[in-house]
């Protein structure tokens, strides 16, 4: 009977049974459709409730607003479930295989030299360096003689030098965009060190000064895994009233620190350039070997370094306390000023950091070494 | 140098540190120690004395003093036998210094009835130990004498020496010398050599001549000691490519002092090794007395640079270590220099002694009090930073090559002459391959890119570097970018180096970028490199930059570039010029665009910038922008013809634009594309 309170309970879980063992959207509309469309049953039967004495109407009026509402309810939850292991189950069909490479995008790099340069120009500047840079074809006076450097004297010959013909019909050159001229017709050459940039920044630049300027250099020389006619180094500068070498070692200790990001500290030892009195080479502990000189590999065997061979340092560079003759060269009283200078071989620190182990493969223009970095 | 530590052992009146601990002591607070290698019963040490000590470290007595100053020994004094001369019956000699500026002092002595033998066991062994061949006492002695005292000495045969006449003078040029080791040299002009009567016998302070040698029939000789100018030595070694231990020691500079008591020495040495003989003559010609130096140096100094306060007694004790005499109280020490030690001049000098002998470990690691001033930046850097950035985004990787160029480049790359003129040339190039300073960054760039194209079908690479040339008297540097793009199957490289340049330009904020036509012109060095048609000048505000284009096809056949390459090198000074680091926000515009396309049938070598002149000219203030989206020519279009397609952009700032505005100014773009006879609008 239509007017029963048992059929509405019938009714009710006759349609959750239905809508529970639905199974795809498309069925689950037509449910809702039968049940609650214009002419669903639950809707026609709400509709007759009219037909039904006070008492009885209210008795299966709220039965029937319930099993609406519920139908609603369970309509509800199994649509959203439903929409849900659609998509889900579309998905699994859409499997690709995620060990095939991703798209080849275009992707360019900067080769190691820039990269170590930026390094070294960062820390730096970070400590208040300024940033130099000083001509290539650099004069006899501003390579030699203005770093105290003596013609015909044997100290030259650590600096193999590359000159310059001389063009033709010309007495005397000038460097484009320099304007000094010392007092003798200039031989030139190409700069065997960034030393020169010191004369060029002093003479422009009153001390107090911090200034580094790191760039290319060229050496006449035969090539070979350590060594390159062309290669980069960077000089440093530092003037003040009271400069002196326990604040080189501070600087460069915390240069060498930074720059591996590893603890080390650095020793001097004497060396000799004619620009600083006096002259220090520097080693840096290793980085690599914590100074001990060996590692220990997977086996558990000893073996030397391969960083700083065995002994624990690395030589890393040539320093040194300004020499007076360099100050007078540039118009600066050596009673008043004093400083250190030093000068880092950048390849060096860019094989060492990358463990490259030919300086050639640096100028080699081999994609298949510039693309590592 | 070589050392025996046996023979350094002689000298020291104590026992010295083993010879690992030598090293390290050496290496802390002298000289590096290349090597120490074990011999039966000695140890050798390869010392690399530095330049400035040559001249009193190239020695076993000078290396040994230096020992025992570092290791606060003592060294024993050295056994001498008087040089005074006793009658005999030999002619005197006659010494001629012709230019006295070249010979500082000239010690000489007469020797007569010399037994020239083999030498004792002791000399032979010193010797050998260090790689010496025993050849008889009286070479040996000589030997033994440079080594140990670093002083060359050179004993003639006094019978060789004709007319009993030596004159030390000046080489011509051309003239001829036979040394003791069987060589001829002709020498060049302004070389120390000795002249008897008749001949050249003596390469001076470099080898000895063949004529005057010691032989085994010498009865008596004359055993010389000289000083001589190191300069002149120098030059006289590099002029000739010849060089000896003893030229190495003279243009180092030799103590004149050194002279006399070297001789003396070597009578010792030579009465030990039973030479007989007796000193008939003594010459000393030596006008300028060399006298100690003294230095005045201040305690305070010493902390100032160092950063270390070394104790006054210490400052003393170092000081005498080395042969110094100081006098004055508290800190203000007057400090008497051996002539030994010519390299001390300076405050500075002494500093240095005291620093490492006193131990640079002692030195702290501190840092500077300075101005918190920060330095100014330097812009042609940030620049080169920029650029490297912005063309690393665009996929290109840089590389660094050569400064050089080879010999055989100019021809390689088409050069005319009067770009040959341009070259800077190196006057001692190291190989043919490296002749020339790169005169633009093509060359090698293109060489690199060449390489790779072997290995690799698609390739962008760039490099920020300096070029060189001569600029009428003057030497030209010129910082230059220069970036090559290729990729097998594409036919037109140009536009992939014309797409970088604006995205180079884009990246450093140059506005205003416009392309001309390139044409190979001679106010273009270096412009066979480029290809006839496919190659333009970038211009911003009216000025050259820089040049973009395919690299001509002569020059790819000759470097075998396997495709087509295209190029851009652009001058950095110019970049910088133009480049501007600053922005301004636009406000976006709130009002939607429309895009209307058009398509146009051209003659294929109508440029696709007058299309775009016209468009924009005709379609004035609402068309936005205008974007080329299709060009082609091939099939299915006339022969000589080009399809060219534009998306032009409609869009107004302050209302949306309604159909009709966008219909009535695209059918007047249209309008005047059309009367142009040769285009044809397609519908």
């Amino acid at each position: 009977m239509p007017n029963d309170s048992q059929y509405v309970e019938i009714l009710q879980s006759k349609a959750i049974t239905e809508i529970q063992s639905c199974s795809n959207l498309k069925d689950l509309e037509e449910l809702s459709h039968r049940y609650i469309g214009k002419k669903g049953e639950l809707t026609l039967l709400l509709r007759s409730l009219g037909t039904l004495d006070e008492k009885e109407r209210k008795k299966i009026g709220q039965k029937a607003n319930k099993a609406r509402e519920m139908f609603e309810r369970e309509f509800a939850k199994k649509k959203q479930h439903l929409i849900m292991h659609e998509f889900e189950s579309g998905e699994q069909d859409e499997w690709i295989d995620i060990t095939a490479p991703g798209a080849k995008l275009p992707k360019g790099h900067l080769h190691p030299l820039t990269q170590i340069q930026r390094e070294a120009k960062e820390i730096f500047q970070s400590m208040g360096f300024a940033l130099a840079d000083g001509p290539e074809i650099e004069s006899e006076w501003y390579n030699f003689d203005a770093l105290n450097i003596p013609a015909s004297h044997p100290a030259r010959d650590m600096w193999d030098t590359f000159w310059l013909k001389e063009p033709e019909n010309s007495k005397q050159n000038l460097l484009s965009g320099t304007a000094i001229l010392k007092e003798k017709p200039q031989k030139f050459l190409l700069r065997t060190h960034t030393s020169p940039v010191q004369i060029r920044y002093m003479e422009k630049i009153k001390p107090p000064l911090r200034v580094i300027a790191p760039g290319r250099i060229f050496r006449y020389e035969a090539t070979d895994a350590r060594h390159e006619i062309n290669f980069y180094q960077l000089e440093g500068l530092m003037i003040g009233k009271d400069v002196s070498a326990a604040h080189f070692k501070g600087i460069i200790q915390e240069f060498f620190k930074r720059f591996f990001e590893k603890e080390t500290v650095v020793r001097l030892r004497p060396s000799y350039f004619p620009f600083v009195e006096p002259g220090f080479e520097v080693d840096m502990r290793c980085v690599f070997c914590a100074g001990k000189g060996f590692s220990i590999n997977k086996e558990g065997q000893k073996k030397d370094c391969s960083s700083c061979g065995h002994g624990g340092w690395i030589e890393i560079m040539g320093a040194g306390m300004v020499h007076p003759n360099v100050l007078k060269a540039v118009k600066c009283d050596p009673k008043e000023w004093q400083g250190f200078a030093f000068g880092i071989g950048l390849d060096r620190l860019a094989m060492m950091k990358y463990k490259i182990n030919d300086i050639r493969l640096l100028y080699s223009g081999d994609m298949r070494f510039l693309e590592q970095f | 140098m070589l050392y025996s530590y046996n023979w350094l052992q002689h000298y020291s009146k104590y026992k010295l540190p083993q010879a690992e601990k030598l090293e390290e002591l050496l290496n802390t607070h002298s000289f590096e120690v290349e090597e120490v290698k074990k011999q039966t019963s000695d140890y050798l040490f390869d010392i690399s004395v530095l330049p400035n000590r040559s001249h009193d470290c190239l020695g076993h007595f000078g290396m040994a003093k230096e020992i025992a100053a570092i290791t606060n020994g003592k060294t024993i004094a050295l056994k001498t036998v008087s040089s005074n001369p006793r009658k005999g019956k030999l002619a005197k000699l006659t010494v001629h210094i012709q230019n006295r500026q070249m010979v500082a002092r000239y010690a000489a002595l007469v020797i007569e009835g010399i037994q020239v033998k083999p030498s004792p066991k002791k000399l032979r062994d010193r010797l050998e130990a260090v790689g010496l061949h025993s050849i008889n006492n009286v070479v040996d002695v000589t030997n033994y004498v440079m080594l140990e005292m670093g002083q060359p000495l050179h004993a003639f045969d006094y019978d060789q020496i004709e007319g009993a006449v030596m004159t030390v003078r000046e080489s011509r040029k051309g003239e001829e010398v036979e040394t003791l080791d069987d060589q001829t040299l002709s020498l060049p002009e302004g070389v120390l050599v000795i002249e008897d009567k008749n001949r050249l016998i003596d390469l001076a302070g470099i080898k000895g001549g063949k004529e005057s040698a010691i032989s085994q029939k010498t009865k008596h000789i004359v055993l010389q000691a000289a000083n001589f100018d190191p300069i002149t030595i120098y030059k006289a070694r590099k002029q000739m490519g010849y060089s000896t231990q003893a030229a190495v020691m003279y243009s180092h500079g030799i103590d004149p002092n050194l002279a006399m008591i070297s001789l003396q020495r070597a009578l010792f040495l030579l009465k030990e090794a039973e030479s007989e003989g007796k000193v008939v003559q003594v010459i000393d010609i030596y006008p300028v007395k060399r006298l100690a130096k003294k230095i005045l140096l201040h305690a305070e100094r010493i902390e100032s640079l160092l950063g270390v306060w070394v104790p006054l007694p210490e400052i003393k004790r170092i000081l005498l270590s080395i042969g110094c005499q100081v006098t004055g109280n508290g800190k203000h020490l007057r400090v008497q220099i051996p002539t030994s030690r010519m390299d001390l001049a300076i405050e500075e000098d002494l500093v240095e002694e005291i620093g490492r002998i006193y131990g640079y470990d002692q030195i702290p690691a501190v840092f500077p009090l300075a101005p918190l001033d920060p330095p100014l930046p330097n812009k042609e850097w940030l620049l080169q930073e920029s650029v490297r950035d912005a063309l690393r985004a665009s996929g290109y990787t840089e590389t660094y090559s050569y400064s050089f160029i080879s010999a055989t480049d100019p021809s390689k790359f088409l050069y005319t002459p009067s770009d040959r003129k341009k070259l800077v040339e190196l006057q001692n190039p190291i190989s043919e391959d490296f002749s020339y300073m790169r005169p633009t960054l093509l060359e090698n760039l293109l060489k690199h890119f060449s390489q790779n194209a072997r290995i690799s079908d698609e390739l962008k690479i760039f490099e920020v570097g300096k070029v060189f040339g001569l600029a009428g008297k003057n030497y030209a540097e010129t910082g230059m970018v220069a970036g090559f793009v290729g990729e097998r199957q594409l036919e037109q490289p140009f536009y992939q180096a014309k797409g970088a340049v604006a995205q180079l330009c884009e990246w450093l904020g140059i506005a205003g970028v416009w392309y001309d036509e390139y044409k190979h012109a001679a106010d273009h060095a270096y412009g066979k490199v480029w290809h006839a048609t496919r190659c333009a000048k970038i211009k911003v505000h009216g000025k050259e930059i820089g040049l973009v284009g395919e690299i001509s096809r002569h020059v790819s056949a000759n470097l075998k570039l396997p495709f087509r390459v295209a190029a851009f090198q652009i001058n950095m000074e110019m970049l910088a010029q133009f480049a501007s680091s600053e922005k301004q926000y636009q406000e976006i515009v709130k009002y939607p665009s429309v895009v209307r396309d058009v398509a146009v049938l051209v003659h294929k070598r109508t440029k696709v910038f007058e299309l775009l002149d016209a468009i924009g000219k005709a379609g004035g203030i609402l068309v936005k922008d205008i974007s080329l989206f299709d060009l082609y020519e091939g099939s299915g279009l006339p022969e000589g013809k080009k399809n060219i397609a534009f998306h032009i952009v409609y869009q107004a700032d302050d209302r949306t634009l309604t159909g009709e505005e966008i219909e009535q100014t695209q059918s007047s773009i249209i309008a005047v594309l059309e009367t142009n006879p040769q285009w044809e609008v397609r519908k």
